[in-house]
């Protein structure tokens, strides 16, 4: 397996494997009610300055993706989920950016769940890789939205983690929002 | 009054965080974990999840895990890992005592917490 990262226009032809990567975990895996038409799954956060990293698999194939944005754009949790952030004004800062679209189910193989995905040696990896990544913009935290579980699996992972808030069940599913220390 | 930090932390003493009330916000069972069973074993484990909040805005949040015990017929929840939170416990001098102080003092906490008749109300429902 390998990581890379880069804006869509610097992953070329990833970035399409990226959005159809996440169509088959996000849309038909989880059901998450989202705008995908033609089988690709992409937002208005997926601009030109938006950094993926990417996890492939040895014959190529996406097994892993993240999506990074800084703070001092929009982004999902400043515009779609601010009630996540307990009251607080959502972070406007270089220093903090954004980890969405988290995902690390490898389809080629076999007893994967994407409810499990964080406990797999992909998502640790991959979320080591997007920290890394981050810092090199500059970075010291992270901030995410995330599904409940996630919590667990970031703690137990040995991520420098904690919410921002209470958990909200949207769509009937509980979710919230955690801070990632980056480190130097 | 609690006071949310920049960092998301809401920092305040344990004492003044023994004064608070947390009320019961939401439990569940764990649907997606395997269920743990071992070579020769009969019994299996249900676990779960708990979370609790103080009132207002900004407000602590804790969250922890669950699994159901069985003794003398009863079944009895008991919390396993450590807990989530918002919190962050400061000293007199209002200097942080660090994430892993906070979290062995939150469970210390929960051990004179009651926190298991409304899980296993909610849960039962």
């Amino acid at each position: 397996m390998n990581i890379i990262s880069g804006t869509a226009d610097s992953l070329l032809g990833t970035y399409r494997q990226v959005a159809a990567y996440r169509h088959k975990v996000f849309v038909e895996n989880l059901g998450w009610d989202l705008h995908a038409p033609d089988g690709l799954e992409q937002d208005q956060f997926d601009r030109p300055d938006t950094v993926y990293v990417v996890a492939r698999d040895d014959e190529g194939e996406v097994c892993g993706c993240a999506r990074l944005l800084p703070t001092t754009h929009p982004y999902l949790l400043s515009e779609v989920f601010p009630q996540l952030l307990n009251g607080a004004i959502p972070p406007n800062s270089p220093e903090i950016w954004e980890l969405s679209r988290f995902a690390a189910l490898d389809f080629n193989s076999p007893n994967q769940s994407p409810l499990r995905q964080m406990s797999s040696d992909i998502a640790i990896d991959l979320l080591q890789g997007a920290i890394d990544c981050a810092s090199k913009h500059g970075a010291k935290r992270l901030i995410t939205v995330s599904p409940l579980g996630i919590e667990r699996l970031l703690r137990n992972a040995g991520f420098k983690a904690h919410r921002a808030g209470p958990p909200m069940r949207v769509d009937g599913h509980l979710i919230f929002a955690s801070l990632i220390e980056v480190g130097e | 009054m609690a006071i949310l930090s920049r960092d998301g932390y809401i920092r305040l003493t344990v004492e003044s965080f023994q004064q608070l009330e947390m009320v019961h916000l939401f439990s569940g069972i764990d649907e997606d974990r395997p269920i743990a069973s071992g070579v020769g074993a009969n019994s299996s484990t249900i676990t779960g999840y708990t979370e609790w909040v103080s009132h207002g805005t900004p407000a602590i949040s804790i969250g922890w895990d669950w699994e159901v015990t069985g003794a003398q017929g009863k079944a009895r929840l008991i919390q396993t890992g450590t807990p989530g939170s918002n919190l962050m416990f400061v000293d007199q001098h209002g200097q942080d005592l660090g994430p892993a102080q906070t979290t062995a003092m939150l469970v210390d906490w929960l051990n004179t917490f009651h926190w298991q008749t409304e899980t296993l109300s909610t849960i039962s429902r």
